[in-house]
């Protein structure tokens, strides 16, 4: 039973930008590596979900949550994310809606037979191609896929709490690129003095912003290619930050590129937020740094 | 090419955005060459009004960036393959901006579809959406602006000007180009290899049939 959008994702695109096709891949990359750095070549392929799920499986094998915090019932025990679980045929399980944060990532120590277009398994809406039934679009109940030499792990509890779990309001980083320096100085301090929330315009592709303070916005004429975690800040002056499936051009000015470890906050969290700039460098060395320390809590505890 | 030819800015973790500084400079043929043989740090590159996108591979040590890029160069002229020329049939039946475009160029349609058919375009970036491909070469006095209000849904197959490019529209989608005409053949297939019909400089001579023509 698939109750919210689910999709499988992996980060298997590669060189598709010269044909306007996106990288696409998770959106929380921080929580894909989490299972990775658990389930090893397992996790190469990943279902990303909001929760509500129910499945059964035919054969022993062990899955494991990562990303938001979620109840898992299985066979009337109940367990949370970052636990390896094995489950058995006949059990069924239930992974509710995220008690924190909003995005999950459930991956099964086995492989899947799954149809892939451009060598990954990526669905993008907007490009109508890739996915389960090869036209961009997610999964849908009744679902069921035939596992491959599925293994059962030994149960685990990691104990593990992603770092974004202890920030309340985060104020997320970003570098200055592209239009930075068209942008004047009180419009990039209303930027970085703005407090914003996530609106209901928020998908894969990028989340629009919303917040009281409006940015002019400088012309630009050409379109550019776009990078992950640009901020186009359109006519209306509220900032859309752009995802792992955005467009590979864009026409709108662009204030700036959230950080890949301020994306995962981002998308999991509701508060509100707020913005301040910093180094691609800091935030290249802080993004490794974090990588180290959660491989490190994750993968000698396997 | 060389390095200091290229203005080269970092956009986050790992992508970079390469500007020449030079117009002259052999950026299409440096890019064909980096999509056909691509160095193994890097992960994508995407390339539009001669600025380039290069993403890298996340062990990628950044200070190497310009090394390595430089490095890249000898891809120009060397590897690529070569580009394929194309001739495509648009019916000019349903020009659904035909009357505004002849006002604006002060134009009949037999002139204006006869200008449009001796061009001959080269590919010079694909974007917007799969298989929409910038097609460049069109006169000055063709460059028309981008229309005031974007249709909602551009037909798929349009063929279509705005600005200093022609371009087919690969499926239904908003647009605010001009359309000319419709083409019938399939660009951009993803379970071919490649997938896009069009490929960065190749080059595309149009013939346009039906009753405006």
């Amino acid at each position: 039973m698939i109750n919210t959008p689910s999709l499988w994702v992996d980060r298997n695109r590669r060189m598709v930008g010269n044909m306007a096709v996106t990288l696409s891949g998770p959106l929380d990359e921080l929580s894909f590596r989490h299972n990775q750095y658990l389930l090893g070549e397992y996790a190469k392929v990943q279902l990303e979900s909001r929760g509500g799920l129910q499945f059964t499986v035919n054969a022993p094998v062990s899955f494991c949550i990562t990303g938001a915090a979620v109840d898992i019932n299985v066979a009337d025990k109940i367990y949370s994310s970052y636990e390896i679980i094995p489950v058995l045929p006949k059990q069924t399980v239930t992974v509710g809606l995220p008690n924190c944060g909003k995005i999950i990532y459930l991956c099964f120590s086995t492989q899947f037979s799954l149809p892939k277009v451009l060598d990954s398994t990526c669905c993008v809406a907007r490009e109508e191609f890739g996915g389960e039934y090869l036209d961009g679009k997610m999964l849908r109940a009744p679902y069921s896929c035939a596992m491959i030499e599925p293994k059962v792990l030994p149960y685990k509890n990691m104990h593990f709490t992603p770092a974004w779990q202890n920030t309340l309001n985060p104020n997320l980083s970003v570098i200055p690129a592209y239009q930075y320096t068209k942008f004047d100085v009180v419009n990039k301090m209303k930027f970085t003095s703005a407090q914003y929330k996530i609106s209901s315009k928020a998908d894969r592709m990028g989340y629009r912003l919303k917040s009281e303070t409006l940015l002019e916005t400088p012309t630009i004429t050409e379109s550019q290619p776009i990078a992950l975690g640009a901020i186009q800040v359109p006519k209306d002056g509220l900032p859309i930050v752009l995802l792992a499936d955005k467009q590979t051009t864009g026409g709108y000015p662009i204030i700036g590129c959230l950080s890949r470890l301020s994306i995962t906050q981002l998308v999991q969290m509701n508060d509100e937020l707020t913005f301040e700039w910093t180094e691609p460098e800091t935030a290249h060395s802080k993004w490794h740094v974090q990588l180290a320390q959660d491989k490190d809590r994750l993968e000698t505890k396997n | 090419m060389q390095i200091t030819d290229l203005a080269i800015e970092r956009l986050n973790e790992n992508s970079w955005l390469c500007t020449p500084r030079n117009s002259s400079l052999k950026v299409t043929e440096w890019v064909r060459g980096l999509t056909t043989h691509s160095p193994d740090w890097l992960r994508d590159c995407v390339m539009v009004s001669n600025s380039v996108m290069l993403v890298t591979q996340d062990e990628f040590d950044p200070w190497q960036i310009r090394r390595s890029i430089a490095q890249t160069f000898c891809l120009i002229g060397r590897h690529t393959q070569t580009s394929r020329h194309h001739q495509l049939t648009i019916d000019t039946e349903c020009a659904l901006d035909l009357d505004e475009v002849l006002k604006h160029v002060a134009m009949d349609a037999k002139t204006l579809y006869d200008a449009l058919g001796n061009i001959e375009f080269v590919v010079s970036a694909n974007g917007f959406a799969p298989g929409f491909s910038y097609l460049s070469g069109l006169p000055k006095s063709l460059h028309l602006p981008r229309k005031a209000t974007p249709r909602t849904a551009v037909p798929a197959g349009s063929f279509a000007i705005a600005s200093e490019y022609a371009a087919i529209y690969p499926k239904v989608s908003p647009g605010g180009w001009y359309l000319l005409g419709h083409c019938e053949q399939t660009l951009f297939d993803v379970m071919q290899k490649p997938p896009s019909l069009l490929q960065l400089g190749d080059t595309v001579h149009f013939k346009f049939v039906g009753r405006h023509a």
